[in-house]
């Protein structure tokens, strides 16, 4: 190793981040050797300031800086409707388009004794309270894994005969895609899910 | 039609470029040269995985890093479209795959555009050994004839290790009910699909393994197939039921190894236990009242069955791999299997230790040994 240890430590922190190789690590920390301390300093804090202070809301489990996040405490969106999604990104994925108006719920992963995730580490609990006070409409967006149809049979059955629409999002052809390009699978499922006009 | 072959570090071939022709290929040498080596590289490169070895890194020559393949040939279907496609394995790493121009890491994109199929040794065994070649056969075609086959089979596996995850170690007070329902729904779901498709796949089948049948042993004898799931269905009413009430049946069976299967720890039933059987037209079953010969010639059949069903999937762009199964038939077995593989086949390769053992001419012969293969 021609490099100093601390240097050396940097770039063994920085490989461990996903979708980062030994290569791109140490281009990263070559860059912030190059910068100011100033800047260096910045992301320093940022880093410990969003561990410290970022934790998952006690309602939604999406991440907030305060007990509830700006999602559950904003009394503008529809109380009555969860959309249940894998994880915090995918919450994301709905709200840089606005068209989704309703709360969410973060499940931390899908149903898998392989990883040994069971309902509780789930927080499946947590979710059926809340719609036990008084939701009418639940949406699954969980992926297409036999894990993510698992979980959503196993919440349906945990609801019991609660009085629910329960939907999920459809699979099929992506807006805009030719359909010589779409892949066989991909369309026979877009033909299974095919509707009336 | 394949045409041309490159070979780099694959197995015990350093490297070769080797002309495919039209017709029937020999190729010869003495055992451990290397004969089947050539004809799994030809098979991995066009289908994208190996009949021999789960692992990518088993194929890597020893004293490599890396290994690569490359095919060129012609696909006909209306018109005649040229193609190239291959593949470098480094070990311990991903695959690089390129097809055409197009370049991806999933070794599955090199499956579906050319069939080829294998007839080695095991396929005598077929009948007689154990129900997995036997699945293995049925999935190989089932995935051809059914775009969601490989995704049904692969979804399955999954969670059958998730469902005896569960049934091993999970806590199962907690919605024990609930959870065993939501494994178990979604796991007789892909369930009776792939039943079902296999079912299909098996009764296509049976005027072809007939035919074939009765060529290589000269016999009158028919045989029939029938499929062992475990509902007592017949292979027809397994076809023809509807998917909903196939679900209902293979649930029920579930309900009731409920708790046996909670004390093992295990799933006890599934598509990972089915199998299916070869009859006589008196409905015994062949594995037991077949002689030798009866179920070499129709563990031949079954080869030469799932030729011709690829071949007419790929419609005629199909090559034959043939290792090695001249060996324990008599004179006159052998002439009818060189007699139907010549005859209906336009692309034969053909591995043998000994040439006197030929039961027909060849066209081409290749010469392999220690790894070196040259055109005679």
């Amino acid at each position: 190793m021609y490099s100093p240890p601390s240097l050396e430590r940097l770039i063994n922190e920085f490989a461990r981040l996903p979708s980062i190789g030994r290569k791109s690590a140490r281009r990263l920390a070559y860059h912030i050797l190059n910068q100011k301390a100033e800047s260096a300093q910045n992301l320093a804090h940022a880093l410990v300031d969003a561990k410290d202070k970022i934790r998952p809301c006690s309602r939604c489990r999406h991440y907030s800086e305060s007990e509830l996040c700006i999602i559950c405490s904003n009394p503008r969106r529809e109380q009555n409707k969860i959309c249940v999604v894998e994880k915090s990104a995918d919450i994301e994925a709905f709200e840089a388009n606005g068209i989704y108006r309703g709360l969410y719920h973060v499940l931390g992963g899908t149903l898998s004794p392989l990883d040994g995730i069971g309902p509780q580490e789930l927080h499946l609990p947590l979710l059926l309270e809340r719609i036990r006070g008084g939701v009418n409409e639940i949406i699954f967006a969980l992926g297409s894994s036999p894990e993510a149809d698992s979980t959503v049979l196993l919440i349906d059955r945990m609801l019991g005969d609660t009085p629910l629409k329960k939907t999920r999002l459809a699979r099929g052809i992506p807006m805009g895609s030719d359909l010589e390009f779409i892949d066989e699978l991909t369309m026979l499922r877009a033909f299974e899910a095919r509707e009336q006009i | 039609m394949l045409k041309k072959l490159f070979i780099t570090d694959f197995r015990n071939i350093n490297s070769a470029e080797i002309d495919l022709k039209p017709g029937l290929t020999l190729i010869s040498g003495d055992n451990g040269q290397g004969k089947t080596n050539f004809l799994e590289a030809l098979f991995m490169v066009s289908q994208g995985w190996s009949f021999r070895s789960r692992s990518h890194d088993d194929v890597i020559n020893w004293d490599a890093k890396e290994c690569m393949l490359r095919v060129q040939g012609e696909i006909a279907v209306i018109s005649e479209s040229e193609f190239e496609q291959g593949f470098l394995l480094r070990r311990r790493r991903g695959a690089e795959v390129r097809v055409d121009s197009q370049k991806s890491t999933n070794m599955g994109e090199l499956h579906g555009r050319y069939g080829c199929v294998y007839m080695g040794p095991e396929d005598i065994a077929l009948v007689r050994g154990a129900p997995e070649l036997r699945r293995r056969w049925v999935d190989v075609l089932m995935s051809k004839s059914h775009p969601d086959g490989l995704d049904l089979l692969r979804k399955f596996r999954r969670i059958l290790r998730q469902r005896n995850s569960w049934l091993k170690t999970s806590d199962q007070n907690f919605y024990g009910d609930e959870q065993w329902f939501a494994l178990t729904d979604i796991f007789v779901q892909l369930w009776s699909q792939i039943s079902q498709r296999r079912a299909q796949v098996l009764e296509d089948c049976i005027p072809l393994l007939n035919e074939f049948y009765a060529e290589i042993s000269g016999g009158a004898e028919d045989i029939n197939l029938s499929y062992i799931n475990g509902t007592g269905l017949e292979l027809a009413e397994l076809v023809s039921i509807d998917l909903q009430e196939l679900q209902q049946i293979l649930l029920e069976k579930m309900e009731k190894l409920k708790a046996r299967e909670q004390i093992m720890g295990l799933t006890m039933a599934g598509a990972h236990r089915e199998d299916f059987a070869l009859n006589f037209s008196h409905g015994k079953d062949f594995r037991y009242n077949g002689s030798q010969g009866q179920c070499r010639s129709a563990g031949l059949a079954l080869g030469l069955t799932a030729f011709e069903y690829t071949q007419r999937y790929f419609q005629q762009n199909t090559a034959l791999l043939v290792d090695d199964i001249f060996a324990e038939l008599d004179a006159k077995r052998r002439q009818s299997l060189a007699n139907l593989i010549t005859k209906n086949v336009k692309q034969v390769f053909a591995a043998l230790p000994r040439t006197e053992d030929l039961p027909f001419s060849s066209d081409h012969l290749l010469q392999v040994q220690k790894g070196e293969i040259t055109t005679l």
